[in-house]
């Protein structure tokens, strides 16, 4: 198996064996990201291929300040907000007033990722970003409102909006397989 | 919920993602590489782009350096003209000269000059070829200018020497007062600021010039005119121009049909087929173990190797003895049918046990006929073609690849052109920039006629061709080193009016190196014979072997090729030989005698070379450049110097070893 070193150097020679090595080795992982930020699968696979296109070509760039992971999660990332922008642009966030949310926490630990990500995915396109970035990427809202040009409680309450969302329905699923025994996606 | 129970919801949510992976369609790899591939021709086309440019920037440099060097060769030659005339009329050497410019027409001038070298001397042409005017030319001439034949003081002076002193022209302008009797031809932008006096002059007074040029050209022409300078006894200080003689120029699986009631099972890989009868299916053994065979063969016939286990599962639920074995080569394809396998083996040991008793019992169950009918003709199994067609083009996928590798690899052996070996010959002209004469004033006459012959000789300009052998070979992927041996000629003409020798049957062609040996000690002055002669052409010969060594770096390094070469070359000094159509002799210089040539001179080179791979192993290259000499190829105890520039262009045949 390839080191990552030997990868990145293989990559920045432009060997297609190594490009088709690296991808193999990274490709489900990211694809899982731009899941995350996407509606569809076939949309998350565009970004998934833009967003190497974008490795492929920087990678002579990648100084090897972070792990080689870290930093093609960041192009995914970066490379699904480009994509979402356009849409972001037609239908811009907007502060929206906290739902109720349930009183109990619920619990997502017996769900399957995939379902999770449909859940995220049906999400409104402002909740879905903010709640991506906010909540699995780590990024504060103040980072998020700058990135996405947005002011921060824009952006707390999108993340509020989302995270209702998700309970309401996580609280759906609990009380499906509560009363099926399964899940019901 | 309070802060820390926000914070659990989403890492919980950020821990469910973690180590989540979710597998790509095969298209993404395939739509990518078609994205990295155009990427790389858009790139290539860029940096094709930018090489053409180049090229064409190199071409259009070395177009622009030829075309300046020729015109500074062609100036250079042009202005040699008028000095020579002008040498030819010497201060110790008074001469009275005839002249007739380039156009044809002729132009009077001084003619009682005296000269007690060459008393026959009477005339020059600018063209450096003698010419005398005949008494009835130069009367018709003469009559031609009425006004200045009629001043009053005759002059006969001669004109003052140009080269010796060019910035106060002694040539002096008649008025309409003063006879002039002597005139110089001359041209070039030495010869400017005269000229506007001369115009002043021609203002001032009825120009003596213009009754010579209504005399000689029967017109003033103003494209093609000539000086013509006259001293003035008087002292007057009006020059008279009379017109300028220059020109300003310018690219298997199986399918096994089952009736109603039989199912068709694919294993989960989809490589074996499986049929399973139902638990009441208990015919006659004999029978079925020959439907087994059957459908055995059937199956051996249309699956592939793993059907065959696929086949023992056919066994379990109505085969006897051979049931066990059959069942536990069962393949673990399917739970399901794992099950369902199990139960027949159950039931059909239990019959089995009857069976082996040989008392006939009761059937417990009412036994069924089965027959099997297997399918007349076997149809192929659309998984199975599938297979076949994804297997197919697996093999065209990798038959491509290894297209694509052998391209590659050809392609870079094309790069590779490691070691390299080349012949071949340029050809181009020189001239001698920095050139220059420094050599003691002396008022003997070989000094005089040394200074002005060896600035002759120096500013004179020529051709140099060079063949030669080379190797080089590549340092990294754009950089180059090469070298090799040239012969080289280098050949010029210069005029001389003086011919130098021990005796008059052993006159030579008057050269710096004759010149320079003459003059060396007294005793050698004393010796020798400095003869005035008519102008004549002096055919001059230097060879050379030069060794350049060149760092080159490829612009373009493709079948064609675009490459800059920089280096320095040693030249080394073979023969000079100066020689003449005439009478006189030939004199040889080669290396190891004692010479006025450098034995060993440097020189510095640059260049392009543009190449075309003809062949995998042969290039051929043009290669335009110039080479500038950083020492005088005279020694410097001649006092001349002389530092030639050349501009050649080079035909190089290159065989590539590796």
């Amino acid at each position: 198996m390839l080191s990552e070193n030997e990868l990145i150097e293989g990559c920045r020679k432009g060997s297609r064996a190594f490009q088709k090595a690296l991808y193999d080795r990274y490709c489900k992982k990211m694809l899982v990201v731009c899941l995350r930020y996407s509606k569809s699968t076939a949309e998350a696979e565009d970004i998934l291929q833009e967003a190497f296109v974008k490795v492929f070509q920087g990678i002579r760039d990648f100084r090897q300040e972070s792990k080689l992971e870290t930093w093609i999660t960041r192009i995914m990332v970066n490379t699904a907000l480009n994509a979402q922008r356009k849409k972001l642009y037609l239908y811009p966030m907007v502060d929206v007033q906290e739902l109720d949310l349930p009183e109990e926490e619920v619990s997502i630990s017996g769900i399957h990722f995939t379902q999770l990500i449909e859940m995220i995915q049906a999400l409104p396109q402002g909740c879905q970003i903010v709640f991506n970035l906010f909540a699995i990427e780590g990024y504060s809202h103040k980072e998020i409102a700058e990135q996405l040009g947005i002011s921060e409680g824009t952006s707390k309450s999108q993340f509020a909006r989302a995270k209702s969302l998700l309970q309401q329905r996580l609280a759906k699923e609990s009380a499906y397989y509560e009363r099926y025994g399964e899940a019901k996606i | 919920m309070n802060d820390m129970e926000r914070r659990k919801f989403e890492d919980t949510f950020k821990e469910a993602f973690q180590g989540a992976e979710a597998e790509p369609t095969e298209n993404v790899w395939t739509n990518l590489e078609l994205d990295l591939e155009k990427e790389e021709s858009s790139r290539m086309k860029r940096r094709l782009l930018f090489y053409q440019m180049v090229a064409a920037a190199s071409i259009t440099f070395a177009i622009v350096m030829a075309g300046i060097g020729y015109y500074a060769i062609t100036t250079r030659t042009d202005s040699d003209a008028p000095m020579q005339l002008a040498a030819s009329a010497d201060l110790n050497a008074p001469e009275s000269v005839d002249t007739e410019a380039t156009t044809g027409t002729k132009i009077p001038k001084g003619t009682d000059g005296n000269n007690p070298e060459d008393p026959s001397f009477t005339n020059q042409h600018p063209s450096n070829q003698p010419m005398n005017v005949d008494n009835a030319d130069r009367h018709k001439i003469q009559q031609g200018q009425p006004e200045a034949q009629s001043g009053n003081k005759p002059a006969a002076e001669l004109l003052a020497d140009n080269r010796l002193n060019p910035s106060s022209s002694q040539s002096v302008a008649n008025n309409g007062n003063v006879t002039s009797s002597s005139a110089v031809v001359t041209s070039s932008s030495r010869t400017s600021k005269s000229g506007a006096a001369g115009i002043t002059g021609i203002s001032g007074n009825r120009p003596v010039a213009n009754v010579q040029n209504t005399a000689t050209a029967g017109n003033t022409d103003n494209a093609t005119s000539a000086s013509v300078y006259s001293n003035n006894l008087a002292g007057n200080a009006n020059n008279q121009t009379i017109a300028n003689a220059q020109n300003a120029s310018p690219g298997n699986g199986s399918e096994v049909k089952n009736r109603p009631g039989e199912s068709e099972n694919y294993n989960k890989e989809g490589t074996a087929s499986q049929e399973r009868y139902s638990p009441a299916d208990t015919g006659d053994d004999s029978k079925i173990v020959s439907d087994k065979q059957s459908i055995t063969r059937q199956l051996a016939g249309n699956t592939r190797t793993g059907n065959m286990a696929g086949t023992n599962s056919l066994i379990p639920g109505n085969l006897g003895a051979s049931d066990a074995t059959a069942s536990s080569n069962q393949p673990v394809g399917s739970n399901v049918l794992m099950a369902s396998a199990l139960t027949d083996n159950t039931k059909s040991s239990a019959e089995k046990s009857i069976t082996a008793t040989g008392r006939p019992l009761p059937a417990l169950v009412p036994q069924r006929q089965i027959t099997l009918t297997m399918a007349q003709e076997p149809q192929p199994d659309p998984v199975a073609q599938m297979f076949a067609r994804l297997e197919q083009r697996e093999r065209e996928l990798r038959e491509e690849g290894d297209e694509k590798k052998k391209d590659r690899k050809d392609k870079s052996a094309d790069r590779s052109e490691k070691l390299w070996t080349s012949a071949g010959f340029a050809a181009g002209s020189f001239t001698n920039v920095n050139s220059g004469v420094n050599t003691p004033t002396s008022n003997n006459a070989l000094s005089s006629s040394y200074n002005r012959l060896a600035s002759q000789q120096v500013n004179a300009a020529g051709t140099s061709y060079s063949v030669g052998v080379g190797m080089g070979t590549k340092l990294s992927d754009r950089w180059i080193v090469q070298g090799g041996f040239n012969y080289q000629t280098q050949m010029y003409n210069y005029t001389s009016d003086k011919a130098v020798g021990d005796s008059f049957s052993a006159l030579m062609p008057a050269s710096v190196s004759t010149l320079d040996k003459a003059n060396y000690t007294a005793d050698a002055r004393a010796q020798t014979m400095l003869v005035s002669t008519a102008p004549y052409r002096v055919n001059n010969d230097s060879r050379f072997v030069s060794v350049p060594v060149q760092a080159g770096y490829l612009l373009v390094n493709k079948r064609t090729a675009v490459q800059l070469n920089a280096g320095v070359s040693t030249d080394l000094f073979l023969q000079n030989t100066n020689g003449s159509a005439g009478n006189l002799g030939m004199t040889t210089e080669r290396l190891g005698d004692n010479t006025t040539y450098r034995s060993v001179n440097f020189s510095g080179l640059i260049g392009t070379e543009l190449s075309y791979k003809i062949a995998p192993r042969y290039r051929l290259a043009l290669s335009p450049g110039m080479r500038y000499a950083f020492n005088s190829i005279f020694k410097s105890s001649t006092g001349v110097q002389a530092m030639p520039l050349t501009f050649d262009v080079g035909l190089r045949f290159r065989y590539i070893f590796h």
